[in-house]
């Protein structure tokens, strides 16, 4: 049971490759940390587990079967913007539902207020926002989450709560996780393994 | 320097707004409600009141059979709103389905379906009218479908660009992770973004529909003769202008204008209103 990457390239038009034969795993269960510079394609990468975008060449397996083209995908990446993450003109209610009826509990846990389902997204702040990304993301079929700089737009006291609560969770379903981030007090906290995207290179 | 300043000119476009949208719904109003009320009678014919010059009695004069003008004025423009409505409503339709296919649904079908617009947009469309009209047989299916399938290119492309802006938006990346399909996509997240455009689209649509309308019927390929359209007015009108009877052509002509040009200012002050882009000069 993990995600396996094996043999990953990929680059983008016309510029060198990001990655060249890039393979790793990460368990069920595992936290993962992805760490590099900016612009060294750790993004790219989340992206490319989550089938955002599809490898030039390589494979990507989710518990042995290849990530799926259509229909929902077991892997489901958490943005770094959460407010282009979902749609401005949907209240938040309907923006939960897309996903599937999300348990009281997970709010609870996330601490998304029941008042909030009746707002718009321009009316809840960013780390308010992201709370509800992530239960979004945590839909019954979700086997591992990939969060790209989830909490680095938030000051230290949001990025604590979101990482608790998130972390709770993730512990107790035995979901695998990758961390990209470029904050090494943070993957240091969180995770089993860090690997940096500049080993990819070459 | 005063944040009042800044909001002037969308205020006055606002404004506008309210004025050309105001004089829309007064004309409309009065046609619809001539159309329902007006009395049929005026237009038989009736060889005692030929050729009448405008009057207290009859207020557009009288044409060559005797039937009051302004009846058929008002009979005519009823019919030119209906169809407008109709025809704008079909091409809209087109042009919002096509133009976000195009975008949504891959290089391939993007590939067809532009090459169906530069084609369409190759054709005079004037001859493609006539013919689309004169295939299906003159009448309102004619006139509706020779306008509708010549009408929708510019504003399916207007669609097209907008929806490929918005196509990687990271939430329509994250409801095709949830497994949603294009057909979802389209309908919840892509058509309410391009709602105004499509708005717009419609109103602008609008005075064009009735223009080609009465040039189709003019030239023959629209309603027949008896019908009380305003292309046929006009075409009736026009052998008499030299004769001096001015009112034949010139007076069905300028309600014709009013009603356009209300339309067509109403559409433009819409999208002053709804495009930033616009709206902030």
């Amino acid at each position: 049971m993990a995600l396996t990457v094996s043999g990953l390239s990929y680059g983008y038009a016309g510029g060198k490759l990001l990655y060249r034969d890039a393979s790793f795993r990460v368990e069920a269960g595992a936290v993962v940390g992805i760490t590099g510079p900016s612009g060294s394609g750790k993004s790219t990468l989340g992206a490319l587990l989550a089938g955002d975008l599809r490898a030039r060449s390589g494979e990507i397996t989710i518990d042995g079967a290849p990530l799926p083209r259509r229909g929902f995908r077991p892997v489901q990446l958490i943005h770094q913007h959460p407010e282009r993450a979902v749609n401005n003109k949907w209240r938040m209610r309907s923006v939960l539902r897309e996903s599937h009826e999300v348990p009281q509990e997970t709010l609870d846990l996330l601490g998304i207020r029941s008042e909030w389902l009746d707002r718009w997204p321009a009316e809840l702040s960013g780390g308010e926002l992201q709370r509800f990304c992530i239960a979004r993301a945590l839909h019954p079929a979700t086997r591992y989450l990939v969060a790209d700089e989830m909490t680095a737009m938030f000051d230290a006291i949001t990025q604590a709560q979101i990482w608790h609560a998130l972390s709770g969770i993730v512990r107790e379903r035995g979901l695998g996780m990758v961390v990209i981030s470029h904050e090494p007090a943070l993957l240091d906290r969180l995770c089993d393994e860090q690997i940096a995207v500049e080993s990819f290179r070459d | 320097m005063s944040t009042a300043t800044d909001h002037r000119p969308r205020l006055r476009a606002r404004r506008d707004v309210v004025v050309s949208l105001s004089t829309v719904v007064l004309l409309v109003t009065c046609v619809v409600a001539g159309h329902l009320f007006l009395d049929d009678t005026a237009l038989r014919p009736n060889s005692a009141l030929r050729l009448l010059p405008p009057s207290i009695g009859h207020p557009f004069g009288t044409d060559h059979l005797g039937r009051d003008l302004f009846t058929r004025v008002v009979k005519g423009l009823a019919l030119s709103l209906g169809i407008g409505v109709l025809t704008a409503a079909i091409s809209t339709v087109i042009s919002a389905v096509l133009g976000i296919c195009a975008a949504l649904l891959g290089r391939r079908v993007d590939g067809v379906i532009s090459w169906l617009i530069d084609l369409s947009i190759g054709i005079p469309h004037l001859i493609f009218m006539i013919l689309l009209a004169f295939t299906v047989g003159g009448g309102i299916p004619g006139i509706v479908l020779g306008i509708a399938f010549t009408h929708w290119m510019s504003l399916a492309l207007l669609v097209r660009a907008d929806v490929k802006q918005i196509r990687d938006a990271e939430f329509i990346l994250v409801a095709r992770g949830l497994g949603r399909s294009s057909l979802f996509i389209a309908c919840r997240h892509v058509l309410p973004l391009v709602l105004p455009q499509l708005l717009v689209g419609f109103v602008l649509m609008f005075p064009h529909v009735i223009l080609h309308e009465a040039a189709l019927t003019f030239l023959g390929f629209g309603f027949s003769p008896q019908t009380p359209a305003i292309g046929i007015l006009l075409s009736e009108g026009m052998p008499h202008i030299s004769s001096g009877m001015w009112w034949l052509a010139v007076l069905p002509g300028l309600a014709l204008l009013l009603l356009v040009l209300g339309f067509a200012r109403l559409g433009d002050r819409v999208r002053t209103v709804l495009d930033p882009a616009t709206s902030n000069g």
